[in-house]
């Protein structure tokens, strides 16, 4: 218990130290001594913030923030989902992206885009994102469901069948997309957190706080079905219901992270492995640690996107993945992950 | 004696050698001089053996010219997205820009075809094995899409109506250029030129985009960057630019819509001042004859007051 609580404020600071490079690092410079005084002036007067319009005010509390508090939130929603899909499949490799959401996401945008409906509605492609996760996952259960019981090897295959599917889907409207339409897709598959609009990103950041929220109180229930579904049966879990919550928690977790940042993968998959293998595998531990180091290694992923080449910005999806695969890589070689459950 | 006839047929001989050079420069239109043998932009020499009758053009820019020389009759088929003239609608398809399809071609019986940027080298290196007379063009700025233009005259003989063409277009160059090119820094606005919104994605230096910016008296505000990069929100607040131009298409009408809702661009002086217009991707991206249209509108939106209001937005 004291172990958990010493890492959890490591991981704490850790996302607290990031947050604040990621603010005060950007494109454009920002003296540090202006960036603080900003802040501490948008602390006192808030609304009648007397700066509002000053360039670095903006930069700062109109770009930096929002998407600082995006990165938290997407990150913490994919590695939780993760948490829970890896824990209720009892599998090492599932995530969102293996069990056809994000892809069902990906689709569902690629559709929007070559319809030429992108800015029909302000948040239309959000929505389709969202909806297009929900609908593969509603898709996945239903098939996989269809003989009454869910049992996990067929919502896998199932969850890789509908991931293939929709990916075939996603390089059809490619190749039938146009120039600037094939670099929308494209932009979104990869992932990208420049979103601005800040009551999207709070009504966002809530329903994944209170995701997180609720997969936390079935930490105990998830430490049961990691045993096996009969073990889990004998210590008075009912089993096939709380398997339908999870299910629902996580796509709607990766739903509502996918429709606002694109796809990003590696996340879900990988910092549930790391804090498992490093510190313990107890879901009681292991949801929120794992929620903080996605937070911090998304805002992190993040920070390299737009800073490493500036003025251009690389889609965060790549960074996660090379930079994850190769801390992972390295991580397995020390041998310090062993796939514990 | 023998040596005075030995000076005048000497003599007769270089000015008739002369001549056929002057001529030969000039370009008057010797034009049935087939076969003739070219460079294209990709370095390969290409021989044409007869005026063209059958020609296919596989791309919007190419089919364009063709159409505009006067050369639509000829044309027996086009890709996919060329779209202009209207009378294209009629022609036969070959496919995509960047998939045309080989059977289609050859069962056109193409005597010239004209390749582009954009169409795929393995195609194009297969139909030259075929021994097609295939010409790439690959024009890189305004000047060079010149150059192509009295290429493809001189590859279908039709010289005269290129040399009209282009003298029209360079002179229409002119008057843009007689009044931004003397503009001093200072009197240049900063233009934001987007392609895709979100991310941001913008035309950066190396486009054509960038150059008719320049041209019509602007500053891009991606001018440093290379390509067509996703440019970071921060950096345009920092540039401030005072006119965004977004680049329009019937596919995707509302992309403008998703620009003007960016409220972080509020404080931008495009934004304070309502300088945000649309400008037809196909003309500022094709490498026709109708770049000069993109000019002379990119110079009414940028210098309104020089050029008159654009009508565009």
């Amino acid at each position: 218990m004291k172990r958990w609580i010493g890492w959890l404020i490591v991981l704490m600071i850790l996302l607290l130290a990031i947050s604040f490079l990621s603010l005060m690092i950007g494109p454009v410079r920002i003296p540090l001594t202006k960036s603080i005084s900003l802040l501490a002036q948008k602390l006192c007067f808030w609304k009648s913030y007397p700066l509002e319009n000053a360039p670095a005010a903006v930069i700062l509390f109109k770009i930096r923030i929002p998407r600082l508090i995006l990165g938290m939130v997407v990150g913490a929603a994919l590695s939780s989902a993760g948490v829970i899909l890896q824990g209720m499949f009892r599998n090492p490799l599932v995530e969102p992206y293996t069990l056809g959401i994000s892809g069902g996401a990906a689709a569902a945008v690629g559709l929007v885009i070559v319809a030429g409906l992108s800015g029909t509605l302000t948040q239309i492609i959000p929505l389709a994102g969202f909806a297009g996760a929900i609908g593969a996952a509603i898709l996945v259960y239903f098939i996989a469901s269809s003989g009454g019981r869910l049992t996990i090897p067929t919502l896998l295959l199932t969850g890789v069948i509908v991931s293939f599917l929709s990916s075939s889907l996603i390089m059809l409207l490619m190749s039938l997309a146009k120039g600037e339409e094939l670099h929308g897709i494209m932009f979104w598959i990869m992932g990208n957190l420049q979103e601005t609009n800040l009551s999207f990103i709070i009504t966002i950041s809530l329903i994944i706080l209170i995701g997180i929220f609720i997969s936390f109180l079935f930490a105990r229930d998830l430490n049961a079905l990691v045993l096996g579904e009969e073990e889990a049966t004998h210590l008075g879990i009912e089993v096939e219901r709380t398997k339908k919550i999870l299910f629902i928690l996580a796509s709607l977790l990766t739903g509502v992270a996918v429709s606002a940042s694109g796809v990003i993968g590696f996340v879900g998959l990988m910092i549930p492995h790391l804090i498992r293998g490093v510190v313990d595998a107890d879901h009681r531990f292991l949801l929120p640690a794992s929620a903080l180091l996605g937070a911090s290694f998304l805002v992190g992923a993040d920070l390299i996107a737009r800073t490493i080449i500036s003025p251009r910005e690389l889609p965060v999806g790549v960074i996660t993945g090379i930079i994850g695969g190769i801390i992972f890589i390295y991580i397995i070689r020390k041998r310090k992950v062993e796939f514990r459950w | 004696m023998k040596r005075k006839r030995l000076k005048w047929t000497s003599l007769i001989s270089i000015g008739i050698l002369l001549s056929a050079m002057f001529i030969g420069m000039s370009g008057v239109s010797l034009a049935n001089e087939f076969p003739l043998t070219i460079t294209d932009d990709l370095n390969r020499e290409v021989t044409i053996l007869k005026q063209p009758e059958r020609i296919i053009s596989m791309a919007p820019a190419n089919t364009e010219i063709l159409f505009a020389l006067g050369l639509g009759e000829k044309v027996v088929g086009i890709s996919n997205v060329c779209n202009y003239p209207s009378q294209t609608k009629e022609k036969e398809k070959i496919g995509d820009y960047d998939n045309p399809n080989l059977e289609k071609i050859i069962e056109l019986e193409p005597d010239l075809i004209l390749a582009s940027h954009g169409n795929p080298t393995e195609l194009i290196n297969q139909l030259e094995e075929l021994s097609y007379a295939i010409i790439y063009l690959n024009p890189k700025d305004i000047d060079h899409i010149i150059s192509s233009i009295t290429t493809v005259g001189k590859i279908t003989g039709n010289d005269k109506e290129a040399a009209k063409l282009t003298k029209e277009m360079e002179e229409r160059i002119e008057a843009v250029l007689s009044e931004t090119s003397s503009l001093l820094e200072n009197n240049r606005p900063r233009v934001l030129y987007v392609v895709w919104y979100k991310p941001l994605w913008t035309a950066g230096s190396g486009t054509f985009i960038d150059e008719l910016i320049q041209k019509a008296g602007g500053i891009n505000i991606a001018g440093d960057i290379a390509g067509w990069p996703q440019m970071n929100l921060e950096t345009v607040i920092e540039k401030n630019p005072q006119v965004i131009i977004i680049g329009y298409s019937e596919d995707q009408p509302k992309l403008i819509q998703a620009v003007r809702n960016e409220s972080t661009l509020d404080q931008t002086d495009a934004f304070k001042n309502n300088q945000i217009h649309t400008i037809d991707t196909d003309i500022v991206s094709r490498t026709g004859p109708r770049i000069v249209n993109a000019l002379e509108e990119m110079a009414k939106i940028i210098h309104p007051e020089m050029f008159g209001e654009s009508v565009s937005d």
